[in-house]
């Protein structure tokens, strides 16, 4: 059974890595930065394709490989966006390389979010840190199928108003008619958005009609967790809920058993989960 | 404004802390309550001082800020639109322990604290109700807190 509300099937030789060249870098944030990457082989950059949520894995010789959501738009295939946090040996391999350099990629993998269910319905997307990146396709896909009656709610939250990822599109998403509300752990009194966390955002902004509405959330597992429980307290139905479990994983074809969660593989039947899925394993109820 | 007026009993039917009330229990949470519109940068209670109302955000946001020596007013919390803020005047001695400020035009309705429990003791239906809701609040604010010193932003805070 599909956990998620849209299945992605994949074409394409899983292992195959293609080389990509690093063709525009931009620094976000400390220790992050967003990668363009272009295929040198021509014709896969006409073929190629993604869907929101999905991720690939990008190989470093001598590294090794990681899982990176695609962060651009979907719209767009002449470049693939990434954005990478520079964790550990592998994607500080990438964030120290330059434009020129080329690399490995594999993909696209993974299961997408559930753009199609969003027509006619109002959507609300909470993002924590750099979980703003796997969530991006999805804005720009739905302010791009947006109908004039949807409200579109992004709610992103970061330790301080200098970590928010992508501040400088906020505006333009505004203009679209997102509704973007930011806030912050702490901050100093120049900053004019709220403080506190995401959760307590989503358990007073208005909703026209929870049992309509669907959630997309993606940050640290526990913000998640939080954000499940306040959208249920609000009455948003948990198969309208869906969160993105980014795990540690390895060889991204549900071999490796890396980021096996109960009986799911994150890679294969993840990482967008609808939360009626996880709901045994997340054990929100007990809260 | 004088709360009575349908339009402040509209509004509060509206909250979350009125949700499931009778009409009669709302018209008692209505005698307690009055309408305000206030700029931005206006003070509804300062840390350490005596504040009697209670007050409930319609429009426009709240900074909850806290004096630290050596580094001055900090804010803690932001309210918005939903948001209860000064329980203490209801539920303890009334000495707040950290001061509210409007960052935008505000309309809020402030309740009287004497006068809410004075209402819920009169009316122990009402009063548990009330207390009830209060209570929420509190725990919903005590998990953010909770949630916010977990510091899931750090680097080892598990963003993915
Ligand atoms: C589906 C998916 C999508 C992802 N998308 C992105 C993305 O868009 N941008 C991005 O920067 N990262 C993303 N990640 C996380 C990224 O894959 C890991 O940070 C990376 O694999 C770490 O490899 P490394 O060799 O650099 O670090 P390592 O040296 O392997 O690890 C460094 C530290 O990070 C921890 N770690 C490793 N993987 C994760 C993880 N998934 N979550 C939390 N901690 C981890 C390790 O336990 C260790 O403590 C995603 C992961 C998944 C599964």
């Amino acid at each position: 059974m599909s956990v998620t509300s849209e299945s992605c099937v994949q074409n394409f030789d899983p292992w195959l890595s293609h080389p990509v060249r690093i063709a525009g870098i931009t620094r976000e944030i400390p220790g992050v930065c967003t990668l363009n990457l272009q295929f040198e082989d021509s014709r896969l950059a006409s073929t190629w394709s993604f869907r929101p949520g999905q991720f690939t894995m990008l190989y470093v010789p001598g590294a090794g490989e990681a899982a990176i959501s695609i962060s651009g738009d979907p719209g767009v295939s002449s470049v693939i966006t990434q954005t990478i946090r520079d964790a550990g040996n592998v994607t500080r391999s990438i964030t120290g390389l330059g434009e020129g350099a080329v690399i490995g990629l594999r993909g696209p993998f993974g299961s997408c979010w559930p753009v199609e269910m969003c027509r006619g319905r109002d959507v609300v997307l909470i993002a924590g840190g750099i979980g703003l990146a796997p969530l991006r396709p999805v804005i720009l896909q739905l302010l791009r199928q947006r109908d004039q009656d949807q409200e579109l709610t992004l709610i992103v939250g970061a330790r301080e108003p200098s970590l928010l990822l992508y501040p400088d599109q906020y505006d333009a998403w505004r203009r679209q008619g997102l509704n973007v509300i930011q806030t912050v752990d702490r901050a100093d009194d120049s900053w004019t958005g709220g403080i506190g966390v995401v959760t307590a955002v989503l358990d007073r902004i208005g909703l026209r009609n929870a049992a309509e509405t669907v959630v997309m959330t993606c940050g640290p597992e526990v913000m998640m967790t939080y954000a499940i429980k306040t959208a249920l307290s609000r009455g948003i139905p948990r198969e309208l809920l869906f969160l993105s479990m980014e795990r540690n994983m390895n060889c991204a074809v549900a071999l490796c058993g890396h980021c096996q969660f109960g009986p799911h593989f994150l890679c294969r039947e993840g990482p967008v989960f609808s939360y009626r899925h996880l709901r045994p394993l997340m054990r929100i109820d007990d809260l | 404004m004088n709360l009575e007026s349908p339009n402040v009993l509209k509004m509060l039917a509206s909250t979350r802390l009125a949700e499931g009330l009778t009409h009669q229990e709302l018209q008692s949470l209505g005698r307690t309550a009055r309408f305000m519109e206030v700029p931005a940068g206006h003070i509804l209670f300062r840390e350490g001082e005596r504040e009697d109302d209670v007050f409930l955000v319609f429009t426009g946001h709240v900074k909850i800020s806290m004096k630290v020596p050596g580094r001055g007013d900090v804010t803690i919390l932001t309210a918005g639109p939903g948001d209860l803020v000064g329980w203490s005047g209801c539920i303890s001695d009334g000495i707040m322990t950290a001061t509210a400020t409007t960052t935008d035009v505000g309309r809020l309705i402030a309740l009287s604290g004497k006068q809410l429990k004075q209402a819920c003791d009169e009316d122990p239906q009402l009063g548990y109700v009330l207390m009830k809701r209060m209570a929420q609040v509190i725990s919903r604010r005590l998990t953010s807190t909770r949630i916010q010193l977990l510091d899931l932003f750090s680097e080892r805070g598990g963003t993915p």
